[in-house]
């Protein structure tokens, strides 16, 4: 098991090296110079590339950038001057990681949930209405759900903080709501196939005449068995988080890594878009190591070879 | 012999998008203390669907139309869903029949075969998996109690039916429903958990329905047998009685279809034709389209039940006082003779 998770650890370091590599170009190519200033003289943008080292061969600064990352140094902000891109993402990190992680758990338990519902009531109206509740938290984009969360829960009704980051809990309550749709739907959508297809199997039928209640043949055999997709989906849905944390947190004015990441492409800094572009991939790349170690808890038939007996 | 289970006029019509259908038409058997009833037919007779009215356990579009199912007298098809979970894997206990897919991937093996005690007794969980260990080891599970922890991946196909069995088993069920226990499983195997069954039946004397489209297992397993086709019984009797000396040609045709050591012709014999579309079943006798020995009759009016013994029933028109002699297929021909043999007073009587 350690063995396999050391192994993990260095595929990981591998990914993000070749991602911050392709991120380090692909910036190259992008048209346009963060010092875009009309008032600045030609000498005045030469001697800022020559500051932040932008004059010398590309390979040499590519050098420098990887050198300087294995440091843990991801430059200085362009837009902020004099700022570290690391203090920069360690400052709004917080947030961010505090409303993926609220919109996480809350979508998935109530995704679980009402596709559970869904399924042992298939084909009633409680059925029918879960479903619709799914279309639409998967279709509608979360902006407009933080919209309108905006304007009736905390404009109109005032329970809420309608933006900022300022209250505490009470202002991630919204934004954690808009976010969770996504993922709330994703889950329920998987949930209720998963479980109508478990709940005809053989086991469940053994389990009712072993003398399971239904509820009982639910909660002790079917449940677990029709999580082990979910687990699957759980990658792709912290990636839907993330993107949609980007959106969502410049709605709400939350001083978090979305917001940042936003801001930093519309002003071309290089050094803050290829520092967070890492910090995302590093956090996806360990949602997947936790996820690939979540099953084997979840489903004996692949724990790990080593591990059993 | 004192009947522990009495399935009283059957009938059960399943609601399909087309209307309904038909499954079981007036099923009538019992089942005495401690024997084993084999009850056999192809697929789509209607025996699963009997046998899960019996557990108490039918799909949701099944529409129980008429009859009583009487375990040790009281009609199971009046129970609340309450009583019926107190019976299940107390009373009545069903192995299925494909154990690769019968267990639950995700639960300890102990956990499984010590949940039913643990749902119909008040006991402790050490207790339960104590017992479960005992009952593993009854069932040929070997070092059961270092096994406890391992799921069912870990076992083979038998082990897991063995396993299967000490679910039913480990509440000491009255009635032990076997739905085509060893249909998944290869020969040898088959062998072995037959075999296991029989053991098992002596050792905590409960009384097993086999259902099975295997007339060879049926031999050597039961004691009466009970013939379904198109949602019915067609005939009933002793074990020796429905194999030398059967009466329904529905009934020929199966022994005739089973390979025996006397056995020359190189093709086996196959029942022409289909069974019948049980949305709209044919008039009369259900199964005189594929019957070469069918007359006019059948396939007007429904043959009653005629009595051939005091144990042996068979529904159909040739056993009607005046109803022609007709030539036996030479396998029956040859039954007959052994029947004979065995019973020179009876066919002398007649």
């Amino acid at each position: 098991m350690i063995k396999y998770i050391l192994k993990r650890i260095g595929y990981l370091i591998l990914t993000l090296f070749l991602v911050a590599s392709i991120t380090f170009f692909l910036m190259k190519l992008l048209p346009g110079t963060p010092f875009n200033n009309p008032k600045l003289t030609h000498d005045q943008i030469a001697l800022l590339n020559k500051q932040y080292g932008l004059d010398k061969p590309l390979w040499v600064q590519f050098f420098q950038y990887i050198v300087g990352i294995a440091h843990g140094d991801f430059g200085q902000s362009y837009q902020y001057v004099g700022e570290p891109v690391s203090t920069l993402i360690a400052t709004r990190v917080g947030p961010s990681l505090q409303l993926g992680a609220q919109a996480m758990v809350v979508g998935t338990i109530l995704g679980i949930l009402l596709g559970a519902i869904a399924a042992i009531r298939k084909n009633t109206w409680v059925d029918s209405v879960a479903t619709i509740f799914a279309i639409l938290g998967r279709s509608i984009p979360s902006f407009v759900f933080a919209a309108l969360l905006q304007f009736f829960v905390a404009y109109k009704w005032g329970l809420f903080p309608v933006a900022l980051w300022e209250n505490g809990f009470s202002s991630s309550v919204l934004p954690t709501i808009a976010l969770a749709m996504a993922p709330l739907a994703n889950t329920a959508r998987f949930m209720r196939t998963e479980m109508v297809d478990v709940l005809n199997s053989d086991y469940i039928e053994l389990a009712r005449s072993k003398g399971d209640a239904k509820w009982q043949a639910v909660a002790w055999h079917a449940l677990r068995n029709s999580m082990i997709p979910i687990v699957t989906i759980i990658g792709p849905m912290a990636v839907d988080l993330m993107s949609g944390s980007m959106v969502v947190e410049n709605i709400f004015a939350i001083p978090g890594i979305g917001e940042q990441f936003v801001k930093s492409i519309t002003t071309n800094d290089y050094p803050v878009i290829m520092g967070l572009t890492i910090m995302y991939c590093f956090m996806l790349t360990v949602v997947i190591l936790i996820v690939d170690i979540l099953y084997g808890f979840i489903d004996p038939r692949i724990r790990l070879t080593g591990e059993a007996n | 012999m004192e009947k522990i289970l009495e399935v009283n006029h059957l009938t059960i019509d399943f609601n399909t998008f087309a209307g309904p259908v038909h499954a079981i038409r007036d099923v009538s058997f019992h089942l005495n203390k401690g024997e084993t009833l084999a009850i056999v037919g192809e697929s789509g007779s209607g025996k699963s669907v009997t046998m899960r009215t019996v557990m108490g356990l039918l799909a949701t579009n099944a529409k129980i139309e008429a009859g009583e199912v009487k375990l040790e007298g009281k009609d199971i098809l009046k129970k609340s869903e309450k009583e019926l979970n107190a019976m299940r894997g107390n009373d009545v206990a069903m192995i299925f029949q494909d154990p690769m897919t019968s267990l639950d991937p995700t639960m300890t093996i102990g956990k499984q075969v010590a949940e039913p005690l643990r749902l119909h007794t008040k006991i402790s969980q050490k207790a339960a998996l104590k017992e479960a260990v005992r009952v593993l080891e009854l069932v040929g599970i070997h070092d059961a109690a270092r096994r406890l922890k391992d799921y069912p991946h870990q076992f083979s196909g038998g082990q897991r039916q063995r396993i299967v069995i000490a679910i039913a088993i480990i509440n000491h069920p009255k009635v032990l429903i076997a739905d085509e226990p060893t249909t998944a499983l290869d020969v040898t195997i088959q062998a072995q958990i037959i075999h296991l069954l029989q053991e098992i039946q002596h050792k905590i004397d409960t009384a097993i329905i086999f259902i099975t489209h295997d007339l060879g297992v049926v031999a050597g397993i039961a004691d009466r047998v009970a013939v379904m086709y198109a949602g019915k019984i067609i005939e009933s009797g002793d074990v020796d009685e429905v194999f030398y000396n059967p009466q329904h040609p529905y009934t020929w045709g199966l022994l005739e279809a089973m390979p025996t050591l006397e056995t020359k012709r190189d093709r086996l014999y196959a029942i022409p034709g289909t069974p019948p579309d049980l949305l709209d079943p044919p008039k009369g006798d259900a199964f005189a389209p594929r019957n070469r020995y069918a007359m006019k009759i059948d396939t007007e009016q429904e043959p009653p039940f005629f009595q051939v013994s005091q144990t042996h029933y068979a529904a159909t028109w040739l056993l009607a006082p005046g109803a022609p002699t007709v030539e036996l297929p030479p396998e029956i021909v040859r039954r007959r003779k052994i029947w004979a043999q065995k019973h020179p007073s009876q066919e002398a009587a007649k």
